[in-house]
């Protein structure tokens, strides 16, 4: 037995002392709580899986429509890659579960490891929003974009002059879309990578300690 | 009965007490704290469909509920307010008028685990686990640093809690 651990060596008794003689609830769960509640969370997961699914197939099938009922061939083909951009994020997605969907994970990592490799996995996904979330979506909308232009007379004149429909869309219009949209996407990009450099901090300090 | 079955309920026959420490070292809240010992059962339970034997069933438990509590910490929305610190920056509680008076057993341990929930995740982890009564080896093979890093923190952590605890109670030599 070491210094540490002989009775009546001092402060570091005393602390385990404080330690041990916390009053516990001592309540413990019995095996068909734990059976019902692991239910639960499981249920849980594929509902949350099942969500975020269906939000997929909504993004996939008005897409999807639009690829053959498009108004023109530049709408066709950017609903199509929209529709390709929405599998990408949706595989990149599924391919990184968090660590609550692969339990004996906890068990297997040495703290350190686990602890560093979530902060890592998370930094990397938040450090690589562009290239995952944003910029696969790029091409579909500006290409969509082009084709409503087109669509609506804005460019290439290959419809109805725009003062001559009430519900067309002038460049103006769509210049300003444009702008809005680039404008979420570097709301977006920004704030991830506020966050990215948050996990960052996080793993200096780790690295520090 | 099933493996999982049978190996939790060995664990918390052997460690149920250890874990709701360890949760009081991690969350300050009664009623989050029970949420939190319960997330530690349920992913506890879970794990045991890949334990292996590759290391003793405590180094498991350990991993488990302290990956899973600092997983707890990270995301929880009702974050210790005063944040993480490291043992350097424990604070000092003011001085008061009636510092004469000596703080209570439960004043104590509550002190104690205000200065640990204080800690960056890793040192909270290595001083409850040495607090437990754990070696040095035993806790480097939980965390993943070499014994003798692990003996330089144990001993940095204990002299930065003895020395704030005493502060704060004077019977605490």
């Amino acid at each position: 037995m070491s210094d540490e651990r002989r009775p009546g060596t001092g402060p570091n008794l005393e602390l385990r002392e404080l330690w041990h003689s916390q009053q516990l609830e001592g309540k413990e769960l019995s095996m068909e709580a734990i059976h019902g509640r692991v239910s639960t969370l499981e249920r849980k997961i594929k509902i949350r899986n099942g969500i975020e699914y269906a939000g997929a197939l909504v993004v996939l099938l008005s897409f999807g429509y639009q690829i053959f009922e498009g108004e023109n061939v530049y709408v066709k083909v950017g609903a199509l890659l929209i529709t390709l951009a929405t599998l990408l994020v949706v595989y990149f997605l599924r391919t990184r579960g968090s660590a609550a969907d692969m339990p004996e994970e906890l068990g297997r990592a040495a703290s350190l490891d686990f602890y560093r490799a979530s902060l890592e996995r998370q930094r990397d996904l938040h450090q690589s929003v562009w290239y995952w979330y944003l910029l696969p979506f790029v091409p579909g909308v500006a290409v969509s974009l082009f084709g409503f232009a087109v669509r609506d007379g804005a460019i290439l004149n290959q419809a109805a002059p725009i003062a001559e429909r009430g519900d067309a869309t002038d460049a103006a219009s769509i210049l300003m879309f444009v702008g809005f949209i680039a404008a979420v996407f570097f709301f977006v990009a920004a704030l991830n990578k506020r966050r990215a450099r948050k996990l960052q901090a996080e793993l200096d300090a780790l690295e520090e300690q | 009965m099933s493996s999982s079955d049978e190996l939790y309920k060995e664990a918390i026959g052997a460690f149920g007490p250890a874990l709701e420490r360890l949760a009081r070292g991690y969350e300050a809240d009664a009623e989050m704290r029970r949420d939190l010992l319960q997330e530690i059962h349920i992913a506890l339970w879970r794990s045991f469909s890949g334990f292996d034997g590759r290391c003793s069933l405590r180094t498991w438990v350990y991993r488990v509920a302290h990956n899973r509590a600092v997983s707890y910490v990270r995301t929880s929305r009702f974050r210790n307010e005063r944040g993480i610190v490291n043992e350097s920056e424990i604070e000092t509680p003011a001085p008061r008028e009636d510092r004469e008076l000596e703080l209570d057993r439960a004043q104590a341990q509550e002190r104690l685990l205000s200065l640990i929930r204080q800690l960056p995740p890793l040192n909270r982890q290595i001083i409850c686990l040495h607090l437990e009564g754990m070696d040095a080896a035993s806790i480097a093979e939980i965390v993943g640093l070499s014994t003798s890093h692990v003996h330089t923190k144990v001993h940095r952590l204990k002299e930065a809690l003895i020395e704030d605890v005493r502060k704060g109670k004077s019977h605490v030599r």
